[in-house]
């Protein structure tokens, strides 16, 4: 097992250097100007001059390879430069934002296994009654639901129309729970058909057969068996839903005015603040990525035939 | 003391009929040998008694545990156990054999005990039990699984036992040697075994009685020795035939006439002659 | 084989269920066909200009004369909704095919040539899958500036990696199959192999993925427009009017839902056509 993980991390580092390369040189071949922008939110009057030291002062002036090289070998000490806006250190600033947006993504994760998982095995225990078309015609229609839309709508009906929740601001679970509905929900009927159809797929299998003719119980076997291994390829699949969760909470904080990161980058790419949207990049990805290596562990756990191989018959 | 399936139809959701009002005993210390061609219906048949069929199938008849009507629930491995063919996919490939042991012996409420899985595993022909109990499926060859089924079989302690087609997917030496277990078994522990075969080198190995199925009917039901010396019905003929085919005998020859007026010792070696 | 031939017969017997596919692709297709009509005529159909500004009508409710009423600048939401219709669609369906181009011809040309270039090309389509996709788009709209333009080329960025990772594998899949051994054996040159062999029936399969993918790409763009960074004001487009009309959700709630309802219809008509598609054309698909 500590075998697969290090082999896991070990491909992680080409891949993470990879997008760092991405971020840096995507940004600077594209024509992005750093020394305009910092001159411009300074409000010194882009002459030659200013332009000249500006170019100097932010090593500009050196080969570009050297200059990802220096950007890099700081991004791995956490520094990440200053904002052009504010001046302060950017790292600094993304870590003041970034718990919020964590927290709102953490309970929407965990809206999306916890109603997802269930609905999922109701829909396939009672398979063909109405719970099944129930849960597969709401997965159905929140597949295509716009996450800011459906922010909104919520808005309308708990804060306006029923006064239950507050609309907007920073607090504890009433101020969290209608954005992470909105930002779970998509992830939520998508995780719940796979699950459905993944655990039909089990009870098919010729392994719930035996197991049934060596008189292991139906409850064993819907928990031992059916759910066990139909919860396997669900739990790959859930890598991905994280990335969608981490982006739809970039998106729907500012409906509800949650202070986290998504606001934070998003005035910074109208301001073309490089450094910070370097980061920010960077920072999501690797967080992402390290979100998908747990994933990954798991489902090596769960699965012996991904931790051991399909090896040869002995 | 036997298990006998009565009257047994099973039809499709349209109400054509797979298995038609087939009934056969099995009582404890024999073997018998239900045999036909691919789907003239026998593993419907098995899933029946066990209360298993597919969903939408629908069975009438009735089946009778040790004079008692069937209770699925405490007959299913407790009392009647199972063997299938093709045992890499009936084990799940996320537990250990030992996992699948010990839901089993939970599944029919004996003491996990693992002197017992020990003792089961060597009845049924495996060697270096410790290695093996770790294994998962998918690192296991045919042979071993097969051998790990019958164990699983053995370790319930049930009285009967169906076979389902046990040794269709395995090679020559390691089919000859569950058979010979099985054989064993059934004589030491008196075993009532439903064998469900369509190989008649099988039968002949096993068998002491013969249920001939075909088209979902039963058209014969014969001792062994009867079967291959003076079969009645067209269905056993055709299939000893088939088998002489393979063997390049011939059922008209002179040697197999001669050998209806053996006694029984050459009985026995003419019965081996068909099962090489 | 007794199993088999019992569990074909249950899906006959299921039959009006099967009919739901069919439903759902005269249901798409009715929906989509619709939206593409009011997409295309959207010039002719609106009553008025939809950028036509009228402050003394802002805010009106449903009427007779605005059947969806206006908006805070007193445009009419009616011809806002038409007009953002050819907008939309008209991005989606750009976007798609730029993924697919790229898509294709970098997975198709990797599959085709193996070997090292393979084995690099695919390192790169990796590394731009590690990228969750809404952080990927933000930075290459911070990368190439706002604007409808930009954002259809950050989406398509974000999302050409599957496509050729798809198309590589099904043509490695094609070439080694005895059916293309015997057009190489039989002297048919290498391009034309590509192109009349192997090139069709990837299309479908990508085509069918293509289909389910839609609804996804609508949703990132409108998204993005949502957030300042796609289309800008006063261009009518879902995702910008839903952002304009946010400070009325207590006063004219009205002027959030149609755009949205919008977006979820399309969306979901898609969803459906590609559902479809992908049980009619090929079943083992799993997306």
């Amino acid at each position: 097992m500590w075998l697969f993980i290090i082999r896991r991390l070990m491909l992680l580092v080409p891949m993470l250097l990879g997008v760092s390369m991405i971020i840096f040189f995507v940004l600077r071949l594209s024509g992005a100007d750093p020394a305009m922008s910092v001159l411009r939110h300074a409000n010194i009057p882009p002459t030659d001059e200013a332009i000249a030291l500006a170019v100097i002062e932010l090593g500009l002036d050196k080969p570009l390879w050297e200059q990802y090289l220096v950007w890099i070998g700081q991004a791995v000490q956490l520094d990440f430069g200053h904002s052009y806006m504010t001046g302060r250190p950017v790292f600094d600033e993304i870590v003041y934002y970034l718990p919020a947006t964590l927290k709102l993504a953490s309970l929407a994760f965990v809206l999306t296994l916890g109603v997802s998982i269930p609905l999922g095995m109701w829909a396939a225990r009672r398979r063909n009654q109405w719970p099944d078309f129930f849960v597969r015609g709401v997965s159905f229609l929140g597949v295509s639901i716009p996450n800011f839309w459906l922010g909104f709508m919520l808005v309308l009906l708990f804060s306006v129309q029923l006064n239950w929740l507050p609309p907007m601001g920073y607090g504890g679970l009433s101020h969290m729970i209608l954005p992470a509905i909105a930002i779970a929900f998509m992830s939520l009927c998508i995780n719940a058909r796979f699950l459905r159809a993944s655990m039909l797929e089990v009870q098919g299998q010729r392994h719930v057969l035996y197991a049934r003719m060596r008189g292991v119980s139906e409850q064993r076997i819907e928990h031992a068996h059916v759910l066990r291994n139909g919860l396997i390829p669900v739990v790959t699949a859930a890598g991905m839903h994280i990335g969608e969760l981490i982006g739809g909470s970039l998106v729907v904080e500012n409906i509800f005015g949650w202070p986290g990161v998504g606001r934070y980058a998003i005035s910074a790419i109208s301001n073309n603040d490089y450094p910070i949207i370097q980061c920010f990049t960077l920072l999501m990805t690797v967080i992402f990525v390290f979100c998908n290596l747990i994933i990954d562990v798991l489902y090596a756990w769960l699965d012996p035939r991904i931790r051991l191989g399909t090896e040869a018959k002995k | 003391m036997s298990l006998s399936i009565n009257n047994l139809s099973v039809f499709l959701p349209t109400g054509q009929t797979i298995v038609d009002n087939i009934s056969l005993t099995v009582n404890r210390g024999e073997i018998v040998a239900l045999v036909g061609a691919s789907g003239s219906g026998k593993s419907v048949a098995v899933t029946a008694t066990l209360g298993l069929l597919t969903r939408g199938l629908r069975m009438t008849g009735n089946i009778f545990l040790d004079n008692k009507p069937i209770d699925y629930t405490h007959a299913r491995g407790k009392r009647i156990a199972c063997i299938i063919q093709n045992p890499a996919s009936a084990f799940n490939p996320v537990y250990t054999m030992k996992q699948h042991a010990i839901e089993t012996l939970k599944a029919v409420g004996l003491p996990h005990d693992i002197n017992s899985i020990y003792d089961a595993m060597k009845d049924a022909g495996l060697e270096d039990l410790e290695r093996v109990l770790h294994l998962y499926s998918f690192q296991m060859s045919g042979g071993m699984l097969q051998r790990m089924m019958l164990a699983l079989a053995l370790m319930s302690k049930a009285d009967y036992l169906i076979a389902d087609e046990p040794t269709t997917d395995l090679d020559l030496i390691v089919q000859s040697h569950i058979l010979q277990r099985l054989k064993h078994i059934a004589h030491d522990r008196k075993l009532g075994i439903l064998l469900v075969t369509h190989d008649l080198g099988v039968v002949a190995k096993l068998a002491d009685r013969v249920a001939v199925m075909s088209q979902g009917k039963l058209v014969d039901e014969c001792n062994v020795m009867q079967l291959f010396d003076q079969p009645q019905s067209e269905a056993a003929k055709k299939l000893l035939n088939a088998h002489y085919a393979m063997y390049a005998t011939d059922i008209n020859s002179q040697s197999a006439k001669a050998s209806v007026t053996l006694d029984n010792e050459s009985k026995e070696t003419t019965k081996e002659l068909f099962s090489a | 084989m007794m199993i088999f031939s019992i569990k074909k017969h249950q899906d006959n017997k299921n039959s009006w269920r099967s009919a739901i596919p069919n439903l759902g692709v005269i249901i798409s297709i009715t929906v989509l066909a619709f939206m593409m009509f009011c997409a295309l005529f959207a010039h002719w159909l609106s009553p008025y200009d939809p950028s036509e500004i009228n402050l003394l009508n802002k805010l009106m409710p449903m009427s007779a004369e605005h059947w969806l009423g206006t908006d805070h600048l007193g445009r009419d939401m009616l011809s806002r909704l038409l007009h953002a219709t050819s907008i939309s669609l008209g991005a989606v369906f750009i976007t798609l095919l730029l993924m697919l181009a790229i898509g294709i011809s970098v997975g198709g040309f990797a599959g085709f040539i193996g070997g090292r270039i393979d084995q690099g090309i695919m390192r790169i389509c990796d590394v731009f899958m590690t990228f969750p996709t809404v952080v990927f788009a933000l930075f290459m709209v911070a990368v190439l500036g706002t604007g409808l333009t930009n954002v259809i080329i950050a989406i398509a960025v974000t999302h050409w990696a599957w496509y050729a990772r798809l198309t590589r594998s099904l043509v490695i899949n094609i070439r080694h199959s005895d059916y293309l051994r015997a057009a190489r054996l039989s002297g048919v040159p290498p391009i034309r192999r590509f192109f009349r062999h192997v090139l069709p029936s990837v299309f479908v399969q990508l085509i069918v993925l293509a289909t389910m993918d839609i609804g996804h790409v609508m949703l990132h763009i409108s998204g993005l427009s949502f957030l300042g960074l796609g289309v800008q004001s006063p261009t009518p487009e879902w995702g910008v009017m839903i952002n304009d009309a946010r400070q009325f959700v207590w006063t004219q709630p009205a002027l959030l839902v149609w755009p949205g309802l919008c977006i979820f219809l399309n969306v979901m008509a898609f969803n459906l056509l590609g559902d479809a598609l992908r049980d009619k054309l090929d079943p083992n698909l799993s997306h």
